[in-house]
């Protein structure tokens, strides 16, 4: 089942002549016009417009943070479920599946579209079961357990028929449906919520740029403890750490921005390290923003334990297949790093990659809305929340 | 917590009466229980002045001074006292504290008019009225009126400036008086020029983090640009030169530190009934002391600054000054030549073993010495490239790209946070040093214990070069104990950053953007030190400490 989603090469390298530049917007727009074709091409499955829209607003940037993304996701995935024509459980799942796989091809990055997909495909599988299961009174063995994955091979191999229309499916569909939509609001607060358990009063916190899971998480900190010391490594060249900072400045504790260069020589001091990500890995790695492995590591060395905050739709069942990172990374715009007028710009290679991995035995503990999880137990996680068959789109 | 609330006790009377009692109930809000009791006294007498308001200030002040011509110039003298045992008091303060201002009214009556509109620029100049006269008091009561008058100041900074006010006046006599040992009659002039520029930035509120209450950052250097004319100009020239960071790296600070004492030594003249030596070491002594102010010196400062002190006490006695001069300033000359430039040769040639074709190598921040070593290998044709790691808030390796660029060395650059992203394909790193401690760690700029932990990750040998004339006695494990801060300012300020919400970080009660110069890198995470004396382990250093002495002579 492993399914290695990053072997794309997504990688590209920006180097410094303003025409390569300009080139690099008009490939680009190039590429986005292109894509749009190449759903025209197949008349099966085009993008419906929202999706298209949707691709359309991530890449612009208008909508940024993968919350936000996968309630817009959600969003259009209910309304696909409402509104579109579907006589059976397969063909709805047949439609979904193709709209999410759109999706993901088109942003490989924002992996909380394709787990958000993969969590609805299971939820059809699940309630056309159910009512299977009344109709025809079978036994409800829907439930996977270790044993199940551990055999398998012998008795799952009976796919069901998914091909029948069934009675009642599209108004139970809805009605889980607000039940994600209302797991979605609340996650944040409950992940917050278990900040108390975590840490205690006059405790030394490092986090790492801007997260907002971290930053409730630790506003709410700091109102139940007292005397925190919150250090905030700034996470350059975007600087988000400064957001964090002023955001949580109003409160009592105390806060120290730090350069990233001083990671290190602060982790002697740090209690505990808080960080958020972009998404977490089938093995319980992080693809976190960039900077993350040094803080992971630079803990590691400390003995520092490492708390990662990752909500239940952040869970991708996707491998890493590279170890040099190279597949899985973004490279932005490098005026950060070095001015483009600069002389040495001509001449240097510049990067200023976004993610970086942080292997699982670097991390201590993983805090989601439904409590606390080592990164050992991701994978039962994972088959919880989806479908072994719907790791692959 | 009890500095704060006792200045505030001592200067509460102030405070009454050049501001509201509004103000004061924000003060009342910060107090704590203990101090209750002052608080009813307090509050009894801004019922007394609170009718009046703004407008009723100027009536107070005549009223004080009436009260004054009765005390006359007595109560003046006496008040400089009455401000010294204001600390030890408890309650008497606020009385005490009150005739304090009150006598700078009687001195300049005019200028404290202009201090009731409130307006902040007009009491600084209305200082210099006082400030002229010869008084002793006049000094110390100029900067009275400045502090009391900055009704357009956060009463938060208020606050915190209370605690500076009665420390800096005696601290700042001594600032001026330390260096000046002649004591010029002109001694006003400078002080003046002194307290104008600093005032706007003394005023700020200087919050630091509780770890690094012991650390002392740039604050009092700015006050020290004058033309004191008892400190040899070359001095406050490297000064200034450290101070606005145009001078960094501890070579070349070391050197620009012993051309100093060279022309110090040149421009020398012996007191009569003086020793040659003697006279030059107590004067040397004075300017070293006098240029620790702008930064803490480097190590290789102090140890060229111990060679210095050497080469001193071995001066022979029997022939003329300038002889011994001469002679100074060739031992000098070989120290640079010797320590610094031979010393950087020696280590560029060894290393250059260590780099072959196809290499890549990582380096961080700007070194001199990997300049040179990397210069060098280029000059050799040696097929390699380079990763220069840049990191904020100094960004030193652009210069360092721009220098290998020129050379045509080809060049890659990353900030630091991307490490873990370049890493894989680098086959060397090489780091430069600030210096070596006898326990084995490095000290260097900060982010060079990052590199070398993430290149250990990797299993990338980690080489750190570094003279052995920036070998420490010192012993350090953390860099937290003793370390330099730098300008919180320069973080909030880079340039890259889109929006800059820290930009004013001084309205945020508790938040501090740290600065640290250096980071102080274990021992296991560093491959070898590379040194013009051998390949060494990094726990090697106290045998190099020990042998030194023996084959350099200090």
């Amino acid at each position: 089942m492993l399914n290695l989603l990053f072997q794309s090469n997504t990688i590209t390298i920006f180097e410094f002549s303003p025409v390569q530049i300009l080139q690099f917007k008009r490939n680009l727009t190039f590429k986005r016009q292109n894509m749009v074709e190449d759903f025209d091409i197949s008349p099966h499955n085009p993008p419906l417009k929202a999706i298209a829209g949707l691709i359309h607003d991530v890449k612009r940037g208008k909508l940024e943070g993968s919350y936000n993304i996968t309630v817009k996701t959600l969003d259009i995935l209910k309304k696909i479920i409402s509104v579109c024509d579907w006589k059976s459980a397969e063909e709805l799942m047949k439609l979904i599946r193709t709209q999410g796989k759109i999706l993901a091809s088109a942003l490989p990055q924002e992996v909380v579209t394709a787990n958000i997909t993969r969590r609805i495909i299971k939820l059809i599988r699940e309630e056309y079961d159910l009512l299977q299961a009344k109709v025809h009174q079978i036994t409800d063995d829907s439930q996977a357990s270790l044993h199940k994955l551990v055999t398998q091979t012998s008795d799952n191999d009976i796919s069901r028929d998914y091909s029948k229309p069934q009675e009642g499916l599209r108004e139970a569909l809805l009605d889980h449906l607000q039940e994600i939509e209302t797991e979605m609001e609340t996650c944040s607060e409950n992940v917050s919520a278990q900040a108390e358990e975590h840490i205690h009063t006059s405790e030394v916190i490092l986090t790492l740029g801007h997260s907002r899971s971290v930053e409730n998480f630790l506003k709410r900190a700091v109102k139940k403890r007292e005397n925190l010391t919150i250090i905030i490594a700034e996470c350059a060249p975007a600087c988000r750490g400064h957001h964090l900072a002023a955001n949580l400045a109003t409160g009592s504790a105390e806060i120290v921005v730090i350069p990233d260069s001083t990671i290190f020589a602060m982790m002697s001091r740090v209690n505990k390290v808080i960080i958020g990500t972009h998404s977490v890995l089938a093995n319980g790695g992080l693809r976190a923003a960039c900077g993350a492995y040094t803080v992971a590591l630079a803990a590691k060395h400390y003995s520092v334990p490492v708390i990662v905050l990752a909500p239940m739709y952040k869970l991708s069942p996707v491998h890493m297949c590279n170890v040099e990172q190279d597949a899985f990374n973004l490279v932005e715009c490098a005026e950060g790093v070095i001015p483009y007028n600069s002389l040495a710009a001509k001449f240097a290679k510049v990067y200023s990659p976004i993610f970086d991995y942080v292997p699982p035995e670097l991390v201590t503990l993983f805090i989601s809305n439904m409590g606390g999880h080592a990164p050992s137990y991701v994978y039962r996680l994972l088959s919880e929340l989806y479908h072994p068959e719907d790791y692959e789109l | 917590m009890s500095t704060p609330r006792r200045i505030n006790k001592s200067t509460t009377g102030i405070y009454l009466f050049w501001f509201g009692s509004d103000i004061l109930w924000e003060r009342v809000g910060s107090w704590q229980l203990s101090s209750v009791k002052s608080l009813a006294k307090l509050l009894v007498e801004i019922t007394m002045s609170k009718p009046a308001e703004k407008g009723s200030t100027d009536k107070k002040t005549d009223l004080s001074e009436n009260k004054l011509s009765r005390e006359e110039v007595k109560a003046q003298r006496e008040a400089k006292k009455a401000a010294k045992l204001a600390k030890k008091k408890g309650k008497d303060d606020t009385n005490s504290g009150e005739a304090v201002p009150k006598d700078n009214k009687s001195q300049s009556k005019d200028a404290n008019k202009a201090v009731g509109d409130a307006k902040a620029p007009a009491p600084a100049k209305s200082n210099k009225g006082p400030a002229k006269e010869p008084s002793s008091p006049g000094k110390a009561d100029a900067k009275k009126p400045t502090n009391a008058n900055e009704k357009n100041k956060q009463t938060n900074q208020k606050v915190d400036r209370a605690p500076q006010k009665q420390p800096t006046k005696p601290a700042q006599q001594k600032q001026s008086a330390k260096p000046n040992n002649g004591n010029e009659t002109s001694k006003p002039e400078p002080a003046k020029t002194e307290i104008i520029p600093a005032t706007p930035r003394t005023k700020q509120k200087k919050y630091k983090a509780k770890l690094f209450n012991h650390l002392n950052g740039d604050t009092k250097a700015h006050k020290l640009f004058i033309n004191n004319t008892a400190v040899h100009p070359s001095i406050i020239r490297v000064g200034e030169q450290y101070l606005n960071r145009s001078v960094t790296g501890s070579n070349a600070r070391c050197i620009a530190f012993l051309y100093a004492i060279r022309t110090i030594i040149q421009d020398y003249v012996t007191p009569p009934n003086q020793e040659f030596s003697r006279g030059l070491e107590a004067n040397i002594k004075n300017y070293v002391d006098y240029l620790q102010n702008f930064r803490p010196l480097a190590v290789s400062i102090i140890n060229a600054y111990k060679y210095i002190k050497y080469i001193l006490t071995q001066l022979p006695t029997n022939s003329t000054d300038s002889k011994l001069k001469e002679n100074l300033c060739e031992l000098i000359d070989a120290y640079i030549r010797d320590q610094i430039d031979k010393a950087a040769e020696a280590i560029s040639s060894t290393v250059q073993e260590k780099i072959c074709n196809g290499d890549v190598i990582l380096t961080f921040g700007c070194s001199s010495l990997i300049n040179h070593i990397l210069e060098e290998a280029h000059r050799r044709n040696v097929d390699f490239r380079v990763i220069i790691v840049d990191c904020g808030p100094f960004l030193e390796g652009q210069e360092l790209l721009r220098r290998l660029i020129s050379k045509g060395i080809s060049c890659t650059c990353v900030l630091i946070n991307a490490i873990g992203f370049i890493m894989p394909e680098v086959t060397k790193v090489l780091l430069g040093a600030h210096a070596l401690l006898a326990n084995g760690y490095v000290m260097a700029r900060t982010g060079t214990a990052q590199i070398a932990l993430v290149a250990r990750s990797f299993n990338v040998p980690a080489l750190v070069c570094c003279e052995t004339h920036k070998f420490s006695e010192r012993v350090q494990t953390d860099a937290i104990v003793f370390n330099e801060l730098g300008n919180p300012e320069d973080i909030v300020k880079e340039s890259n950053i889109k929006e800059k919400r820290l930009a004013n970080w001084q309205s945020f009660q508790k938040l501090y953007p740290l600065n640290l110069i250096y980071d102080i890198t274990p021992p296991e995470l560093v491959s070898a030190v590379v040194t013009e004396v051998a390949i060494l382990p990094c726990t090697s250093v106290p045998v190099i400490l020990r042998i030194r002495p023996t084959e350099i002579l200090y």
